[in-house]
């Protein structure tokens, strides 16, 4: 059999051409392929694991220790998978034959963690992440012995977030916001802590900011598009945190919010967006709230004007 | 002898360790009154939204199984239920070893009417209701796969504009979205190397209608040749059905010790097929039966690549490359951005660490624009520069610098990032076991200098937190927060009627207070803070939410709490329209509440 029959490869040369399938292409089919060949032969090469700790062994000097953990991952862990130098304490007991990750510096306390948690979801563009930048280690947001691993009530992780991004969390105290302090949304519900590559908010599978991920109809792809909505993200019109200003505008009235962008090309014609025609009368309440007309302001399916 | 003794006590513990652990659990249900809101009500149901009735405020539950069969865990929490504008559950269960299954519900409320906001025209009042599902096999596993699918709906009525031959006219409607994206894959895992692989898809449709039956003046109500313009009759339904599908690969790699390498790359193509109908009919308003229809795709993909080399334990040396690129055909929308960036970490000394590199950034876009507009298509080049430095010494002192500077060929639009200085600065300390302080400071500074752009933003936030828990908060415990902040924004416009010159100017200059102090007992427990917002500028705004409680332990297992809740709004001095009246509103909360625990 053909590898080509296996894997649902049409590309036969026979004078019957049969279409290619299209949910699923055998380009990618191959892709996936290599790269799992090639994986599990990297992996080979370089799979070594800690020597084996049980926990029992170490609860019985570690008792305290070893009954805060709660019945989840943590607690079926192999100690020395984190605290490296076991068998040398083993033998000695003294504190300093171990390695305790509290007492490294903060990027050799996030290796520890990274050994598992490198592929973790949450974890991709960890390097590029602020957070890596700033040697902010993972313990010191997790308590990793305790029953609350990661603190998951929203409000926990807000407060928790809070006490270091202090401006942020006075953001939230304006009256138009989103309802953090309320605890129905927490700061990772559009931030990825860990690191995110391309912006800060979080993107999502379809590419796309987690904005959308509540507000699909906001999502398109729209016949006409509103430009800066795809290309800078919503933070170039809203205030994602809070504002003064009504649906988290950036600015107190409209006319100012489109107007800015809107005011035709400059000499050096060096930036996009186009200037509004004539009969647009400031003069008139229904001209300086824009959005009385376009109201299909994030992009439109129809109207090229974003009218409707 | 050492060996045998640790031998002896582990074999007692793990005895012990085989009594099954007791589930854990509470519950916060009780009933809210609202006195007010005096002021806007649409206003209130904008900003706070909190009503009247019975309530489960909070519910949580635990069982910890660690020799369960079908599973060693599940854990059950649940937030602000009966009425309330936002409910949240979560759900999670598990067996370490064999599978994770975790899911949560949301349903939020979305209502926004502001008098300040398109003539107080345009509303929604949606309920929307989020979940998410994810069920992971063998996570532990070197191959795990893993298959998961959330869905988002709104469901609710709103108040827009329809636009037709000189005149708008305020027009009720139904909203109705939902959005259902399934995805699967597998990861692969071990000790050096792990890769993700996943499919996904998306399932989209929505059917919006908005309807007017009788006649509706609409905003203008000058006559036109005399007679004036009328909506006499409306009927227009978008139907917009949309599918997607994307394929991604992450994949990481620890070779050696002194090398980290990860990548990623995320394809997705969404697409849209809409259906539009429109029927309107009226006076000098011509009686049209418009249908469209439009399809649109966007394929869209983005990758990144970046490397971390430690060749000195002193030395970090992170290189990166970012890709982003889309394209929407239908009304030509093009982007290709790129970002490759090199950054240097030193440990100059013992708790100093230096940092600095380079980015650069090369991008083009081409887009469609009025007749009246610019180009079509342009093109960036950004260089920056970056450097910080991390100290740390002793008293849990920890401080961070950060500085970045940046200069553009130009911006895709005149309020973009150009020409910036960013500067931030963050202190954080524990003097005391008890006592943890942090101080921030940030400054953000971008102008375009190109001759019709002339833009200059400039802000500031300054603040500091302390959080103070003497004996572990038992007795008292005091968290607070102070941020002071301004905006300073000025760009000038071309008047669209004249084509002359006008200036928009913006400047924000706020306080904002939050804290929480608790004391009291075991038996009695009280609380104050609450948070006070006030700003001044383009917009002055007051908005205070002050709060305060007392917590009466019963028994055990049964706690009784009270609480009060103030929210005020204000905005003295700014008009938007007198017509539409004051925005500010407000309201007195109370709960009465009672706190049952199992354990």
């Amino acid at each position: 059999m053909r590898a080509s029959a296996l894997c649902g490869n049409t590309r036969e040369t026979d004078s019957l051409r049969r279409p290619r399938p299209s949910c699923f292409s055998t380009t990618w089919c191959h892709a996936y392929a290599a790269f799992a060949l090639l994986w599990i032969c990297l992996t080979a090469a370089l799979a070594a694991d800690a020597p084996k700790a049980d926990v029992e062994i170490c609860q019985a000097c570690h008792e305290e220790v070893v009954k805060a953990f709660p019945a989840k991952r943590h607690s079926q862990q192999n100690c020395a998978r984190c605290h490296a130098g076991f068998e040398k304490h083993q033998e000695s007991a003294e504190a300093k034959d171990i390695t305790n990750p509290m007492e490294l510096k903060p990027k050799a306390a996030e290796e520890v963690c990274l050994a598992c948690h490198r592929n973790d979801r949450t974890h991709q563009g960890h390097i590029q992440s602020g957070h890596a930048r700033g040697q902010t280690s993972c313990l010191a947001c997790h308590s990793v012995h305790h029953d609350d691993q990661v603190k998951r009530a929203a409000a926990d992780i807000n407060r928790q977030c809070a006490a270091c991004h202090t401006g942020a969390w006075a953001e939230f105290q304006k009256p138009h916001r989103h309802p953090v302090t309320q605890g129905a949304m927490s700061c990772v519900s559009c931030h990825n802590p860990h690191g995110q590559p391309l912006s800060r908010v979080a993107k999502v599978q379809f590419n796309e900011t987690g904005c959308l991920s509540c507000h699909g109809d906001k999502r398109g792809p729209f016949a006409f598009e509103h430009a800066p909505v795809r290309l800078e993200g919503c933070a170039s019109c809203h205030e994602p945190h809070g504002s003064i200003n009504p649906r988290m505008l950036t600015r107190p009235e409209v006319r100012q919010q489109c107007l800015e962008c809107h005011s035709g090309a400059s000499p050096a014609r060096d930036t996009l967006g186009g200037a509004p025609p004539a009969f647009h009368d400031l003069r008139s309440a229904r001209y300086r709230n824009c959005t009385v007309c376009h109201t299909k302001i994030h992009g439109s399916h129809v109207n090229r004007a974003l009218l409707r | 002898m050492k060996r045998l003794v640790g031998l002896l006590c582990a074999t007692l513990a793990a005895q012990q360790q085989q009594q099954p652990e007791a589930p854990t659990g509470s519950a916060e249900f009780g009933y809210r009154a609202v006195a007010g809101p005096a002021g806007s009500s649409d206003a209130y149901r904008s900003v706070v939204n909190l009503g009247e009735g019975p309530k489960l405020f909070h519910l949580d539950f635990n069982a910890p199984r660690p020799k369960g069969k079908l599973f060693d865990h599940l854990s059950l929490r649940a937030d602000s239920w009966g009425g309330e504008p936002y409910n949240t559950t979560n759900f999670e269960m598990g067996r370490a070893a064999w599978y994770r299954l975790t899911a949560s519900y949301r349903n939020l409320a979305q209502y926004n009417r502001l008098p300040s906001f398109a003539l107080g025209q345009q509303a929604l009042d949606l309920r929307r209701r989020d979940a998410d599902v994810e069920l992971e096999f063998k996570p532990r596993a070197i191959i795990s796969p893993f298959v998961a699918w959330s869905t988002s709906s709104g469901v609710g009525s709103g108040l827009t504009h329809f636009v037709l031959t000189a005149n708008e006219y305020p027009v009720a409607g139904r909203l109705d979205d939902r959005t259902d994206m399934f995805r699967g894959g597998v990861r692969l895992n071990t000790r050096r190397a792990h890769a993700t692989i996943e499919q996904g898809g998306l399932r989209f449709r929505q059917t919006d209608s908005w309807k007017q039956a009788g006649p509706n003046p609409g905003n203008v109500t000058t006559p036109y040749f005399g007679e004036p313009l009328r909506l006499d009759s409306l009927d227009l339904r978008y139907r917009i059905r949309g599918t997607g599908y994307y394929s991604k690969l992450v994949a990481s790699l620890n070779p050696a010790r002194w090398l980290d390498v990860s990548g990623s790359y995320l394809y997705s193509r969404p697409s849209n097929d809409v259906d539009y109908n429109e029927l309107a009919g009226g006076r000098l308003v011509a009686t049209q039966n418009g249908a469209f229809s439009s399809t649109s795709r966007l394929p869209h993909s983005s990758g990144w690549l970046s490397a971390e080399v430690r060749p000195h334990e002193r030395l970090r040396i992170v290189e990166s490359w970012l890709t982003d690129r889309l394209n929407n055909s239908f009304d030509p929308l093009r982007w290709n951005w790129s970002r490759q960036q090199l950054e240097g970490f030193v440990d100059v000394a013992k708790g100093l660490t230096l940092r600095g590199g380079h980015r650069y950034e090369w991008a083009d876009a081409s887009a469609r624009v009025p007749k009246l507009g610019g180009p079509a298509a342009t093109t960036l080049r950004r260089q920056v520069g970056l450097a910080g430095a991390r100290f740390q010494a002793g008293l849990g002192l920890v401080a961070n610098a950060d500085a970045e500077i940046g200069r553009s060929s130009n911006a895709f639009f005149r309020t973009s990032t150009r020409d910036y200085l960013r500067l931030r600065g963050q202190v954080r300390m524990q003097p005391l076991k008890t006592l943890s302080l942090t101080g921030n400071w940030s400054v953000f500074d971008n102008s375009n200098p190109s001759p019709l752009g002339q833009y200059d933003w400039l802000s500031r936030s300054t603040g500091a937190t302390a959080s103070w828990l003497p004996k572990g908060g038992s007795r008292f415990s005091l968290w607070g927060s102070y941020t002071r902040a301004s905006v300073s924004s000025s760009i000038p416009y071309l008047v669209p009627q004249s084509f002359s010159r006008a200036q928009s100017v913006y400047r924000e200059r706020s306080h904002t207070v939050t804290a929480l102090a608790e004391f009291g007992g075991k038996r009695l427990r009280l609380g104050a803070g609450g948070s006070a917002f006030t700003a001044d500028g383009t917009r002055p705004t007051r908005f205070y939410e002050p709060v305060g409680r007392v917590v009466a332990t019963l028994s055990p297992r049964l706690s009784a709490k009270t609480e009060w809740r103030y929210h005020g709004f204000a905005e003295p001095g700014f008009l938007y329209d007198t017509r539409l009246g004051p925005e500010g509103f407000r309201a007195h909360l109370w709960v009465m509440a009672l706190i049952a625990s199992l354990k």
